[in-house]
């Protein structure tokens, strides 16, 4: 707010601006009204759906900030497309954290470009979420569908769900050697040849530490660093290294994992009796957005049976719905053991620590 | 009588059109230039991002002594050390052998040189990470052949200044060979009938003469390596080596973002690289009377005898290294469902490129770079023409500051750039954010110079009278300008236009921080496919946007005469 | 009509480059501006054709004022209505002969130029070659379509900036000639400039010799000739051989005591001592002592120190009352042998400094 105002007080002192602050300010307030106005019913009924689908064709495009793999996003936004035709796409890809990074500069300079995001969120955007006015609260048609705990005050969504998972590589890693447990990581037989993603860079990593932590192994910044430990550019960067043989085992969340098994990649994965962290991928609907039904319509379509199908088929990840068929290779997380949502598990004030700790520890900054 | 070093006061009056548009190129220049560093300037002094409520503070630049900082920026001087002094020799020693000796490919070499200097740097790192990573194929062939560990790293000091050593060599021989090429023979012969052998020649006299354009191509080589943004951060970040443009970006990608800090940080680099090159403009300018004259062609070659292999060896090696096993690799990596370090075993695929032909995505990207390239290209030609036009011919008042402000960009590295904009523009009133004129306007600042350059030295060489001729004949300025000027700077200008369109199709590091969904170009999709390590696409894209540059080339060259002169 | 200067000052920098000139061209007149490079002859063509501003004085041309530091009037080169031939030639390489020719026609937006230029090449006989491109043609070809593009928008002025300095001897004597008889033709007043003793003689209706800024002599060929004002004129025109003289009484002495007749127009002037201009072509000598033969012809004995065959005469170096002249002669003499030189009073001038 004090940013608006400071600004607003330097742009009246020019003349030649205050045409296009009036122009900016008659912008913002309107999108503000019809906000407001859409968000004044909570439930939208079905001939309300129609008028924002009428809407949505109108504004004729969409634009998407995501995390999802690039190879696929193409296949899900023309399934989008064969499903409302009229509608174009765009979208920018980046890994989680700084795509919310780059949304938070975008909002806060009131230069709002994303019609709907999709992805793990971290503590800035749970705040920016709850409290700093970044998502629409609306109620999407297709939420019935879904259980209770996917919705977060009627803001976000969860659509998919990423796991903490172990990875090694088949060909040069022989089965008896396989790691099993998270203190494997540390063995020194594996001494250079471990690959994970640093906390800094990914909201899943950080959820994991906090699980080792929970789960009784501390000083676990200090055991990698004593190993070796390689980092690698996202949780891709990790499954590359392992494939290529950059590092032989290694940690990650487990988008590129299905995938890549379904490519047949020599791959030999266990998510470990002792648990994981998991993390839910969002789906949101910017206030801001400058094509809001466009951005309320891709959001319901992602929430939608097909839409869940795709995304789970291009993103690797098991769908949240429930009754869409699990993906091949990998289990469900229902399956799984001693799972934690890194969102309750590690607070802010930990992530913080857990972060600066580890950044000490290998000397970053 | 010389009448180029008259001072032509007559140009104080009467400016008639040429008035107008003098006031409208310096106030955009001004703009250009002062804007970014003047928003990194007031960014480092604050202690939150942009934009966003925060005080003043001196922590940034108190940061700057911070441990971090200061072993990235050892890092950074030493890479850059190492990268120069490397390049300076390899280059030296490739215009040398070409152009020098009796071997037997001379322009074979120059052309595929031309080509190394346009691969992408980026684009080179991607490609030697697959050969020298760890799990790499060098390390496996090793492994399979000799049952022996090479332990090969990319991923380090070592890996980095051999990538960026490839890159650096073709423009290091670029700025050598016009100076090899003009020296005035007679030198040397008088060296060689006084009894010199032709290693004590090329010792004691060839390399002397050319100390200047040494110390010059040494010094703008330096700028380079210290400017480098892709190869640092490609192979940097899975090896823990940061320099300060590795460094920049991390801190305005990653949380905890510091953007005042990455601020402070860019300004020094800007600091050490502005230094630079005044230091280098100094040398060029003192240095230009010394050894060329216009007697060259008569060189007596050297000839090469027993030493004909190992330069053959090093030139193909370099051509090797540098061009076409990094092509090669890209392919098969472009062709592969997923790495293995043995062609004969791989899962072969054409589906990356179907992918891209039907990604709307690529689409836009391709269409973006063409526009930014061709459209900016003409920008940044018009603008350096006019500006150089002022500087070296008008001389109003004020040209000379207006020579500053277009040198300034010059000393600013891409990424730093970038963040500036980043700063300036996401703030400032004007709805430039997330628009293609952003990206236009990004790319011309950081390239103006080479536009004026080009134009301008051009119209140094162009003499006086022609223009006078003009005047006395009844032509005012501008239609001097315009009838006799222009058309007879139309060879340097189409080179100009060619210069200019090759960077800006190259370019990522001014790009990388200020892109957006819609205004994403081609070596920003290829970074992002990279990012997220999907060698499949990033190579296949590679392997497409150096396919289409080259295309482009040869329709430029075929269609400007003028632009095939280096 | 004409052109003229008046208290021309410029300024580069520190440097007074003309310090106060005063000049006019009458309607038809050819005026020669001649001197040592850095006298400032080529900044005063330049002040008057616009192309440099001046910084004292007014210049006219043809009862306009076209620079005038005063009243701050300066009008720009292309409104002066010039004709302006360059030392370069400056003719432009991406335009034909004929567009060169026609460009003072197409820039004031005559639409059919093909007569004058026809015209205007037929004069400088370069009429076949108006399709080529000036790299095809020689110095002296591109400096004749330099001269007829001076000429085609019909000037009201003429001006020449060296133009022939970068053409052969040969080449240089014919264009010469060719400049001489097209300016007669337009009887448009014209300058010239150059720091050539033959062309300046040759061409012009008058000489004005500058040094360092300021106009030394103005006057006729002849009269620069033969009637030099000091002796940098002297010594900058033709030949010459400096005498000096002192006053005894009523007369001039060298300074082994021989008396000398001089020129009776300067014998009145001031001072003790002088210097007389003797020029090696009016001195004849012959071999063997000297005779008073009449009180105008000045005769002195002297000793021949060298000879140098030059062709067209043999220039002899002879030793006179401990003086060295030269002279020239069509005899060969021995070394060291005596003769005697004779010269008409007339022909021996008084200068001044």
């Amino acid at each position: 707010m004090t940013a608006f105002i400071e600004q607003g007080r330097r742009l009246w002192a020019n003349r030649r601006e205050r045409t296009l602050l009036r122009r900016t300010i008659t912008l913002i307030s309107s999108s503000i009204a019809a906000t407001l106005l859409a968000t004044s019913t909570f439930a939208q009924t079905d001939t309300a759906w129609k008028s924002v689908e009428d809407a949505a064709k109108k504004e004729g495009t969409v634009s998407l900030y995501h995390n999802l793999r690039p190879s696929g996003i193409e296949k899900l936004l023309s399934e989008f497309r064969k499903a409302y035709p009229g509608i174009k796409t765009e979208h920018m890809r980046l890994g989680s954290a700084p795509l919310i990074e780059r949304f938070s500069t975008e909002f806060t300079a009131g230069r709002n470009l994303a019609d709907v995001v999709i992805t793990f969120p971290d503590e800035t955007m749970l705040k920016g979420v709850d409290t700093g006015g970044w998502a629409l609260q609306w109620t999407p048609p297709e939420l019935a569908a879904f259980k209770p705990e996917i919705n977060r005050g009627n803001k976000i969504f969860a659509v998919h769900t990423s796991r903490n998972v172990i990875i090694w590589n088949k060909q040069r890693v022989k089965p008896a050697d396989a790691p099993k447990e998270w203190a494997d990581l540390w063995d020194p037989k594996w001494k250079g040849k471990v690959a994970m993603d640093p906390p800094w860079r990914s909201i899943a990593v950080q959820g994991l530490i906090a699980h080792w932590s929970n789960i009784g192994l501390s000083d676990s910044a200090q055991k990698l660093k004593a190993n070796d430990v390689r980092f690698f550019e996202g949780s891709a960067g990790v499954f590359q290294a392992v494939l290529r043989g950059d590092a032989l085992v290694g940690t990650l969340a487990d988008l590129p994992l299905e995938p890549g098994l379904v490519d047949g990649a020599p791959i030999g994965f266990v998510y470990p009796k002792s648990g994981t962290a998991i993390n839910d991928g969002f789906v949101m609907v910017p206030a801001k957005a400058p094509h809001l039904n466009a951005g309320k319509l891709f959001a319901n379509w992602i929430m939608s049976a097909s839409g869940q199908t795709v995304l789970q088929e291009i993103g690797g990840l098991p769908a949240t719905r429930p009754g869409i068929t699990p993906p091949k290779f990998v289990p469900a997380t229902s399956s799984l053991s001693n799972v934690v949502d890194s969102l309750v598990i590690s607070s802010t004030a930990q992530q913080a620590k857990s972060i600066n700790t580890w950044r000490e520890v290998f000397g970053i900054r | 009588m010389n009448r180029l070093t008259q001072n032509n006061t007559s140009a104080q009056h009467r400016f008639n059109l040429l008035t107008p548009l003098y006031a409208l190129v310096f106030t955009a220049v001004a703009l250009m230039a002062l804007v970014p560093v003047l928003a990194l300037v007031l960014g480092s002094l604050r202690d939150s991002p942009p934009g966003q409520p925060g005080s003043w503070t001196l922590e940034n630049w108190a940061n700057l002594a911070s441990p971090g900082v200061i072993d990235t920026l050892l890092t950074t001087i030493q890479v850059a050390c190492l990268t120069t002094f490397f390049s300076m020799i390899l280059g030296t020693m490739l215009a040398l052998i070409i152009h020098r000796t009796d071997f037997r490919w001379p322009n074979a070499m120059t052309g595929l040189l031309g080509l190394s200097f346009y691969f992408p740097s980026f684009i080179l790192g991607m490609a030697w990470i697959v050969i020298g990573s760890p799990g790499g194929l060098i390390n496996d062939l090793v492994r399979e052949l000799f049952d022996a560990e090479a332990n090969l790293d990319i991923y380090s000091v070592g890996g980095i200044v051999l990538v960026m050593v490839l890159h650096q060599v073709p423009f290091v021989y670029l700025t050598m060979r016009g100076p090899v090429l003009g020296m005035d023979p007679s030198y040397e012969e008088a060296a060689r009938t006084a009894g010199a052998s032709a290693f004590t020649m090329l010792r004691r006299v060839t390399l002397p003469m050319l100390s200047y354009a040494l110390a010059s191509s040494t010094l703008l080589c330096l700028v380079m390596s210290l400017e480098q943004f892709g190869i640092p951060v490609l192979l940097g970040i899975p090896g823990r080596v940061t320099v300060l443009a590795t460094q920049i970006y991390l801190l305005c990608r990653f949380p905890p973002t510091a953007y005042g800090l990455a601020a402070a940080i860019g300004l020094t680099l800007a600091a050490i690289t502005a230094l630079a090159i005044l230091l280098q403009r100094r040398l060029a300018r003192g240095g230009q009377a010394v050894a060329t004259t216009g007697k060259a062609g008569r060189i007596t070659p050297i000839r090469l005898g027993a030493w004909r292999w190992p330069a053959n060896i090093f030139c193909g090696g370099y051509i090797l290294m540098g061009l076409i096993f990094p092509t090669i690799i890209l392919l098969y990596t472009s062709l592969i469902k997923f790495f293995t370090g043995n062609p004969l075993t791989a899962a072969y695929t054409f589906r990356n490129y179907i992918s891209i032909w039907e990604s709307e995505g690529t689409q836009l990207a391709t269409l973006n770079t063409l526009l930014v390239s061709g459209g900016g290209a003409l920008v940044g030609v018009m603008l350096g023409a006019a500006c150089s036009y002022f500087t070296v011919r008008l001389k109003p008042t004020g040209h000379r500051i207006l020579d500053m402000l277009v040198m300034l960009p010059f000393g600013v590295p891409g990424v730093v750039l970038g963040l500036g904009l980043l700063w300036a523009y996401a703030y400032l009133p004007l709805p430039l954010y997330g628009t293609m004129t952003l990206i236009v306007l990004a790319y011309v600042t950081r390239f103006l110079p080479y536009a004026t350059e080009t134009a301008g030295a051009r119209f140094v060489q162009l003499d006086r009278s022609l223009e006078e001729a003009a005047w006395t004949a009844g032509a005012s300025r501008q239609t001097g300008v315009w009838r006799i000027v222009l058309p007879l700077s139309l060879p340097s200008l189409q080179s100009g236009y060619f210069l200019l369109f090759m960077a800006f199709f190259r370019e990522i590091s001014a790009t990388i921080l200020i892109f957006t969904a819609s205004t994403s170009v081609l070596s920003v999709s290829i970074w992002s496919y990279f990012e997220q390590a999907d060698w499949g696409m990033a190579s296949a894209l590679s392997i497409l946007a150096m396919i289409l540059m080259m295309g482009i080339m040869s329709t430029l060259l075929w269609a400007m005469p003028g632009a095939r002169q280096r | 009509m004409g052109i003229s200067v008046r208290d021309l000052v410029k300024v580069y920098g520190q440097s007074t480059v003309i310090k106060g000139i005063s000049f006019d061209v009458a309607d038809g007149e050819f005026v020669t501006l001649l001197g040592p490079s850095g006298c400032g002859k080529t900044t005063t063509l330049r002040c008057i054709a616009g192309l440099d501003t001046i910084d004292g004085g007014e210049i006219r041309i043809n009862e306009q004022i076209v620079s005038n530091t005063a009243t701050e009037v300066f009008v720009p080169p292309h409104e002066r209505n010039l004709g302006m031939v360059f030392q370069s030639y400056a003719v432009w390489p991406h335009l034909t002969v004929a567009q060169n020719v026609a460009f003072p026609l197409t820039v004031r937006g005559v639409r059919d130029t093909s007569e004058t230029v026809k015209w205007a090449l037929d004069i400088v006989g370069m009429h076949e070659l108006a399709s080529r491109r000036p790299s095809e043609l020689s110095g002296g070809q591109q400096q004749r379509v330099a001269l007829a593009r001076a000429i085609a928008g019909k000037p009201q002025v003429l001006l020449f900036d060296e133009p022939l300095s970068n053409l052969d001897a040969r080449l240089r004597d014919r264009t010469r000639a060719e400049i001489s008889r097209i300016q007669h033709e337009l009887k448009v007043p014209a300058i010239y400039v150059t720091h050539d003793q033959t062309e300046a003689l040759s061409m012009s209706d008058r000489v004005i010799v500058m040094s360092a800024g300021l106009t030394i002599q103005d006057g006729t060929p002849k009269q620069i000739y033969h009637a030099p004002v000091n002796r940098f004129v002297a010594d900058f025109i033709g030949n010459a051989n400096f005498l000096p003289v002192q006053r005894r009484g009523s007369k001039w002495v060298l300074p082994d005591g021989t008396a000398l007749s001089v020129c009776p127009e300067t014998k009145h002037l001031r001072g003790d001592k002088m210097t007389a201009l003797v020029r090696p072509e009016v001195i004849q000598v012959e071999p063997g002592p000297a005779e008073q033969i009449h009180p105008d012809i000045n005769r002195i004995t002297g000793t021949v120190i060298s000879s140098v065959f030059l062709g067209q005469h043999i220039e002899h170096v002879v030793s006179v009352a401990g003086l060295e002249l030269r002279l020239f002669s069509r005899m060969p003499l021995e070394s060291g042998s005596g003769i005697t030189l004779s010269f008409h009073a007339s022909d021996c001038r008084l200068l001044s400094e």
